[in-house]
């Protein structure tokens, strides 16, 4: 198991590496002049030489490529160019905000989703299944953004219960994870149905019931560790994209994250912040995945004995 | 059928399938009784409806789809259809238990073998503790052939042959009364199939059970079964001791199966198959089911519902002329 878990490390060094490479080059070969738009329209000929002088902008696309692969190594981003802050601060300093929006939309998901869809699958083609359906239909049809000012305005404006945007304790955090989580939770109780239906139709769930097995058991015992894998996937690259897509619902609520900041880099021009968004995003993803493929193996025996390759195989044989 | 003292009597059971808007007549007024330590075979082709009725007795009918439509099914005096879920939810396991057909996809694969018995021992000894229990699965494994030392795995690190054993274990290990077996032999190679029906016999003879064997193989019925009951589209065609349907059978049907099998000292060039296909149990034909096909099919078989006659004393055949047969001999 460790040695699959530190290939599977190694393995996201080519990743990133990609990544960071491919960003770069779209970064450098996007239009615009970089000392322009930060020393603004009134700038001298000459300010702008020396500015490009100062920042190395005028090296060949494979000195910067390289100096910047480099510094990236050493965790440096480099510094905002609109700010002048390090960008690897910046970003560690959002990361949490982030993080909170990112996990509380996936925990509503399978927390209220999962549960959901179970019951809807068991209590197949019943009301309760239609409703589940219906509802979770209408939520997946929702943007998050439009959902966020409906909250905004029922609980904000109306009722004076919950702050409208911004941050501060927890209660800041209430209105962005519903919005963002409506649609977690309608794709979570949809994946749990559909797996947990194709599961509840298996040989060995019917051996479970022939066993004189309680149905209760049945289903949470025998049927629903079956059904997790998938689950285990969608809620897994839900929180991975949720990491960079929270763009939109921190826009909406003005939460200063991590995608607030790569938006406000990409409307500014920030280059070094916008290509260290992207690699950041990029490795929490990646770690995220690696999360993801440990919890197949603990969920799965057949996936566990897989990552333990062969050695351990022929030891049985 | 026979008088009501019998161990397990099952009487016109009918089971139906909801299909796409279609009904499938799965089963169609099957009867049949066993008696304690005896063995009945149920015989057909794949599709006739063997496996419903098993799971019609254990009542675990694929829902939502399979109902049990009519019919009565007495263990020990008391017809077990008629019992609520939970006291049937006592009965499974103990009482009746089931071997499955595919061993492959019998076994949840992310519990180990060793769990899933020790499962259903705890399930119906409720004061044994997780370590009785498991030591009980233990024995229970040891018993059909798998050492100690690999019952902590899991279904997937187990060949073939290995995991029929599992599931037999597990629907031996609280000593049924009745053992209903599903060609427990079918997805096995034949050095492995002998080997299991033995086991099959031993274990069955040491508890006293009674067992319905499901297949489609006669050899198998030779080797374990002391009645036959040959189904067809859903129906028992031919009822009676193994000795009275192998060395006397009734019905065309029977005849021709018999009459499929290959004679290994004669040398034949084609196989003699009975020609056509079974019916669609969605539309069955009017009359006797095997009347499109059956080389002896008069007006009457086309007409109306067939009895069952005697052929010989406890031996019946679901046939209206068995009679013209022996005439056209």
């Amino acid at each position: 198991m460790g040695r699959y878990i530190l290939k599977r490390i190694l393995w996201m060094i080519p990743i990133l590496l990609t990544v960071a490479i491919l960003v770069f080059t779209l970064m450098y070969f996007v239009p615009g002049d970089t000392a322009q738009i930060v020393l603004g329209s009134s700038a001298t000929p000459e300010q702008l030489e020396q500015y490009r002088e100062i920042h190395g902008l005028n090296a060949p696309y494979i000195v910067r490529l390289g100096s910047y692969l480099g510094s990236i190594l050493h965790g440096d981003f480099g510094m905002s160019y609109i700010y002048s802050t390090s960008v690897t601060a910046d970003l560690l300093a959002r990361l949490p905000r982030t993080f909170i929006i990112a996990l509380g939309t996936v925990i509503i998901g399978v927390i209220v989703g999962v549960p959901f869809g179970i019951w809807a699958a068991i209590k197949q083609d019943t009301i309760a299944d239609r409703l589940i359906l219906v509802t979770s239909l209408i939520g997946a049809s929702m943007p998050s953004f439009w959902l966020g000012l409906m909250l905004v305005i029922l609980f904000a404006l109306k009722l004076h219960v919950l702050p409208a945007f911004g941050i501060g304790g927890p209660q800041y955090y209430i209105l962005p994870i519903l919005a963002n989580g409506v649609a977690g939770f309608a794709s979570n109780a949809r994946l749990a149905r559909s797996s947990m239906l194709e599961v509840v139709r298996s040989d060995y769930v019917t051996t479970a019931r022939a066993k004189g097995v309680s149905e209760r058991k049945v289903i949470l015992e025998h049927a629903l560790p079956n059904a997790l894998i998938p689950i285990i996937t969608s809620a897994g690259s839900c929180f991975g994209m949720m990491i960079g897509g929270t763009m939109v619902i921190e826009s909406v609520f003005s939460i200063p994250g991590i995608g607030m900041y790569m938006t406000s880099a990409i409307s500014n021009r920030d280059y070094n912040a916008v290509q260290g968004s992207v690699i950041f995003i990029a490795i929490l993803f990646s770690l995220c995945m690696l999360i993801v493929d440990l919890l197949y193996a603990f969920v799965d025996p057949r996936i566990k004995s897989q990552y333990e390759g062969k050695k351990r195989r022929k030891k049985h044989e | 059928m026979k008088d009501k003292n019998e161990f397990l009597q099952v009487k016109d059971l009918v089971v139906e399938y909801t299909s796409e808007g279609k009904i499938v007549h799965a089963v169609n007024k099957v009867s049949f009784s066993l008696e304690r330590g005896r063995t009945i075979g149920l015989v057909g082709e794949t599709g006739a409806g063997k496996t419903s009725i098993a799971k019609a007795i254990l009542r675990i009918l694929p829902e939502p789809g399979g109902k049990i439509v009519g019919g009565e099914v007495f263990l020990d005096g008391e017809d077990i259809l008629k019992i609520k879920e939970k006291g049937m939810r006592k009965l499974r396991g103990r009482k009746i238990s089931m071997i499955f057909q595919d061993p492959m996809t019998a076994l949840n694969p992310v519990k180990r073998v060793v769990d899933q018995i020790a499962e259903v021992v705890r399930t119906h000894n409720s004061k044994m503790s997780a370590v009785e229990a498991t030591a009980e699965a233990i024995k229970m494994l040891e018993k059909v052939g798998i050492a100690e030392n690999r019952v902590r795995e899991y279904p997937h690190q187990f060949s073939g042959g290995m995991k029929q054993r599992v599931v037999i274990a597990m629907a031996l290990a609280c000593n049924p009364d009745l053992l209903l077996a599903d060609e427990p032999t079918t997805a096995l190679d034949v050095t492995i199939q002998a080997q299991v029906l033995e086991m099959i016999n031993e274990l069955k003879k040491d508890f006293n059970t009674a067992m319905i064997m499901i297949t489609h193989d006669l050899g198998v019925v030779a080797e374990v079964c002391d009645d036959v009951a040959v189904v067809y589209a859903g129906e028992v065609i031919e009822y009676g001791t193994k000795e009275d349907v192998f060395d006397h059978p009734a019905h065309p049907y029977t005849k021709g199966l018999f009459g499929a099998i290959p004679d290994l000292n004669s040398h034949v060039k084609r196989l003699s198959p009975i020609e056509g296909l079974p019916p669609d149990p969605s539309d069955l034909p009017e009359g006797c089911n095997f009347s499109p096909r059956c080389p002896y099919a008069t007006d009457e078989c086309r007409r109306g519902e067939i009895n069952a006659v005697e052929a010989a004393p406890g031996h019946t055949c679901r046939c209206c002329n068995i009679k013209a047969q022996e005439v056209q001999k």
